[in-house]
């Protein structure tokens, strides 16, 4: 799993920089609380998919 | 330049109030008790600061009246009878709108600051203030709500639950993986198991064969069952017979028996009779006997009494005749006392003479009379003994005749049982001939019934040898088709559960575990990092607001305070540097109390939410002396000036003469 390992930091940086995005926006905290949890969703599918992609690769 | 707000059916007022505040300036709402300047201060608050994003501001809303709580019944800022109440502030060309219905719903035209409401509206009902009188210093709740903080904390547990989330995935697929181990052995024991069976089967199909080829020797087993069957049918037919004439002779035997029971039982009664009638004979005889011996000569005897008695007749009449003489003599000799001898009539008989004869006369007379007494008794004795023997040889006879016939009755009763028994004894006779040639043929009966029972249990134990044979192959079968199909489950769960599904895509659970494993350090790493951000967001308002409150406390001639929230504990910390003593809030004086509140509300404003242009005080100054009060004012008016706000104040005083914008017309 060495494409997770590498991919891990960048897509930790991109994470926060992605939340801190909508921390700022004036949003009730139900909605922020949703629009985080489907970012995170998001992230992680697209993390299955890239390891499935290598993995297939491979 | 102005600001105008436009309130239709709002709080105590009906219809619709104008109001035009200065920019830059204060602007003092006067009017006297429940007139509704308060209803004012909380409709721009509220136009100002809706909607409300957080909890806390919504709770906070609730609290000053803005809103309904969930127990009211009705909404505080619509008007007694109205449907709805409107709000509209008109600004540098800009408008807010705001209509709130009788149901707590409300439409805005322009975002509010929700922080506003903590920020820049100073009640007299304030939470600050509030914290203050009870001594609570903790003021981690504001850094809360002005900040990010609880944003970025909210976000963390959200991280937190994915993480959650996640574990319980990780959880899942050790669990599965587990489970496919479990599924592996049993597979591993099933395949055994299906080999065992099979060579189970095979061994016993072989059996089978042998058996089946041994089927000849069943044949010739039926064919001598048959033969035996039919012979122990006739054996049992004769024997039924046999038993049939056992059965009637024995009847027959049976009703003799009763036969000759009545005529031994007549027989004895006979018997008993004849001995008693013996007993009678002999008795009777035996007294004839006595009475024989005794009447032996008895008619001499009878001759010869008769003959005494007639003598002694005699000699008693001659007596009585002499007896009467003497009597004679005496009345005769009484008239001469003596008397010629009238027997020998020689000589002389006298009186004394007399009476001696006479007495010895009777004295004779008695006797014979008892001699003849006597006589006459031994008579009549010898006559009754005659009489008693005539009868004793009546009734002898009687008995002789009645003894022939219980003679000839008992005769008649011996022939008759006789009979019967030699009929009883040639029936016994015949019956244990009949006995025992049942027993004899009893015998070759059971003799084809031992073979018969040999032969069928050769059969059965063939017979049953192959059936076992058969079910036991049967079961293997079924037992092996069970595994297969077990076995096939097995390989179809084993194949399912190697795989789990994870946002829809299906992985081997070794990806899945390790990929699972990056995600949680993805996740951790990301919390880590918002976790961060909150701390950061939280220290950066601390500082902003301590830096804040010192040029709040210096401007406003507070210098001899030093306010300050603790960025470790988030306490509130106040020093009076006069006496270099940390003071409690509750040991302040209430205007002092209210001064601070001031200035903390004042410092939140100038950093939080100065761009929003209006400073709502209501009723705030009233608890001040004069002197704080211009000292307050004039600090107002410097900030309205230097930041364009609208300061409004609500007032029932005099007015200082710093103001400048006074609204009266309520």
């Amino acid at each position: 799993m060495v494409w997770a390992l590498s991919a891990e930091e960048s897509l930790v940086k991109q994470l926060v920089e992605d939340i801190k995005e909508i921390v700022k926006v004036r949003i009730s905290e139900e909605t922020l609380e949703k629009l985080v949890m489907e970012k995170l969703s998001k992230k992680f599918d697209e993390f299955v998919k890239r390891a499935r992609g290598v993995k297939d690769e491979c | 330049m102005s600001a105008e707000l436009v309130l239709e059916d709002v709080g105590g007022f009906s219809g619709t109030l104008n109001l035009k505040f200065v920019k830059g300036v204060i602007n003092v709402v006067k009017a006297p008790n429940a007139a509704g300047k308060s209803s004012i201060i909380r409709a721009i608050a509220f136009c100002l600061s809706a909607p409300y994003r957080s909890k806390s501001l919504a709770e906070l809303a609730r609290e000053m009246g803005l809103l309904r709580q969930p127990s009211e019944a009705v909404e505080p800022l619509i008007h007694m009878g109205a449907s709805t109440a409107k709000i509209s502030i008109k600004l540098d060309g800009e408008e807010w709108k705001l209509s709130l219905s009788k149901d707590g719903k409300y439409i805005y035209t322009r975002e509010g600051d929700e922080r506003f409401l903590i920020t820049s509206v100073l009640t007299r009902s304030s939470k600050i203030l509030d914290k203050l009188v009870r001594g609570d210093v903790d003021f981690g709740w504001v850094i809360e709500i002005v900040s990010l903080a609880s944003r970025y904390e909210n976000v963390a547990k959200v991280i937190e639950k994915e993480g959650n989330k996640v574990r319980a995935l990780q959880e899942e697929v050790e669990r599965r993986e587990n489970e496919v181990e479990n599924l592996k052995k049993e597979r591993m024991m099933l395949k055994k198991t299906i080999d065992n069976y099979r060579r189970k089967e095979s061994e016993l199909s072989r059996k089978l064969s042998e058996l089946l080829a041994s089927r000849l020797d069943i044949s010739k087993l039926r064919d001598q069952r048959d033969y035996l069957l039919t012979k122990k049918r006739e054996q049992e037919d004769k024997l039924k017979d046999i038993s049939d004439r056992i059965r009637k002779l024995k009847k027959e035997i049976e009703e003799l028996n009763k036969r000759y029971e009545i005529e031994l039982t007549e027989k004895e009664r006979l018997e008993k009779e004849n001995k008693e009638l013996l007993e009678s004979i002999e008795s009777i005889g035996r007294r004839l006997k006595e009475l024989n011996k005794k009447l032996e000569g008895y008619e001499e005897r009878l001759k010869e009494i008769g003959e005494q008695i007639e003598t002694l007749r005699i000699e008693e009449g001659r007596l009585l005749a002499k007896g009467e003489m003497y009597e004679r003599a005496l009345r005769l000799t009484a008239q001469s006392q003596r008397i010629r001898c009238f027997l020998c009539e020689e000589g002389y008989l006298t009186i004394e003479k007399l009476r001696q004869g006479k007495l010895l006369v009777e004295r004779q007379l008695s006797e014979i009379r008892n001699k003849i007494s006597t006589l006459l008794g031994k008579r009549n004795k010898i006559y009754s003994e005659l009489r008693e023997r005539d009868e004793l040889k009546r009734e002898l006879d009687k008995l002789r005749i009645q003894h022939v016939e219980i003679t000839q009755g008992l005769q008649s009763r011996e022939r008759a049982l006789s009979t019967y028994f030699e009929e009883v004894k040639s029936l016994h006779e015949s019956l244990t001939g009949f006995e025992n040639r049942f027993k004899e043929e009893e015998q070759v009966l059971n003799k084809y019934k031992a073979e018969l029972e040999a032969v069928e249990e050769s059969i059965r134990k063939l017979g049953e040898e192959e059936r076992k044979i058969v079910e036991d192959i049967a079961a293997i079968r079924g037992k092996l088709e069970e595994a297969e199909k077990q076995l096939s489950k097995t390989e179809r769960i084993l194949e399912i559960k190697s795989y789990v599904e994870i946002l829809g895509h299906k992985l081997l659970l070794d990806d899945a575990k390790r990929m699972l494993e990056a995600w949680i350090s993805v996740l951790d790493n990301v919390l880590k990092h918002i976790q961060a951000e909150a701390r950061k967001e939280r220290v950066m308002a601390i500082e902003l607001f301590n830096s804040q409150v010192k040029e709040v406390l210096r401007d406003s001639g507070f210098e001899y305070l030093d306010v300050w929230i603790d960025a470790s504990d988030y306490k509130l910390h106040i020093i009076d540097r006069r006496i270099n003593v940390e003071v409690s809030p509750r040991i302040l004086s209430e205007t002092e109390r209210y001064m601070l509140t001031f200035i903390i509300h004042t410092a939140l404003k100038l950093t939080y939410t100065p761009h929003v242009p209006f400073f709502l005080l209501d009723e705030v100054t009233l608890s001040f002396d004069e002197i704080r009060r211009r000292a307050v004012l004039k600090y107002l008016s410097k900030l309205a000036e230097e930041n364009g706000w609208f300061v409004v104040l609500t007032e029932l005083g005099h007015e200082p003469k710093i103001v400048t914008n006074i609204l009266t017309d309520l």
